[in-house]
């Protein structure tokens, strides 16, 4: 293949945490999603070529990356079925950093989600993706992803009890020091 | 937080219902419209969710695949 530049391969560099970020919430566990950032690192460099430097190499690879889980999906046969029924519980038992926030309740909720809501939702709320990035990424039309998104949201508030009128809040800490505040 | 986030309970009884008929119209109008108080909550716990990733060290075996990618590049050309 013809030199990668070194900018280019500085783009890729960073675009590493990214890319496990976006593989753990489609794969629900950080040893699969590694293989597939790795997978998808090889491919990308391997059609480096193919790719116009000055347009968006992040959704460039996010496009490979997703079209590398759901092609190893498809070929993996018995083994995804194994994926999808214990998807809920790795994704909900990934260790969380942040100690400040509970956020197993959110992760809990998140894994129950079907996996083309998540998915958007992941690109919008938290990849940092414009509704049009999202869809050129997921191959499909951009109202299509405004909706998935919205049920995603509708969903999960929904699951987490967030209901505008009622105690307002994810933690129940947060909620008793509000009802204390107000009593 | 605001303290009409909080249930309808005692004097805040009527903070609490005008909100609720505030959320009821807008999902009138667009089943799939959340408020956006909501929105503004799931946002934060998924972008918790997905920075615990992020802010973890990018293992040792991708820089090592980069250069092991970037040496047979450079024998081949």
């Amino acid at each position: 293949m013809a030199a990668v530049s070194k900018a280019l391969r500085e783009d890729l560099l960073a675009s590493i945490p990214n890319l496990r970020a976006f593989a753990v919430s489609l794969c629900g566990s950080s040893e699969r999603a590694d293989d597939l950032v790795q997978e998808t690192l090889m491919k990308a460099w391997a059609k480096f070529d193919t790719f116009q430097e000055g347009t968006n190499l992040r959704a460039w690879l996010f496009t490979i990356l997703r079209n590398e889980f759901y092609s190893q999906v498809r070929k993996r046969g018995r083994e995804v079925e194994d994926a999808e029924g214990t998807y809920a519980a790795r994704l909900a038992s990934q260790p969380s950093q942040s100690g400040h926030m509970d956020l197993r309740d959110f992760r809990e909720a998140l894994a129950e989600l079907p996996p083309d809501q998540r998915e958007a939702l992941i690109l919008v709320g938290a990849s940092g993706f414009s509704y049009e990035e999202a869809a050129e990424i997921c191959e499909c039309a951009v109202g299509t992803i405004k909706s998935r998104v919205s049920r995603a949201r509708a969903r999960l508030a929904e699951l987490l009890s967030l209901d505008p009128g009622e105690t307002y809040g994810a933690d129940p800490t947060s909620a008793s020091v509000i009802t204390r505040t107000i009593a | 937080m605001a303290k009409s986030d909080g249930p309808p309970r005692g004097k805040n009884k009527n903070e609490g219902k005008k909100m609720r008929t505030a959320s009821q119209g807008s999902s009138a109008r667009d089943r799939t419209t959340i408020d956006p108080r909501i929105q503004v909550e799931i946002g934060k716990h998924l972008r918790a969710v997905y920075d615990d990733v992020i802010n973890e060290p990018v293992p040792d075996k991708f820089m090592e695949l980069l250069q092991k990618l970037e040496q047979s590049a450079t024998r081949k050309g």
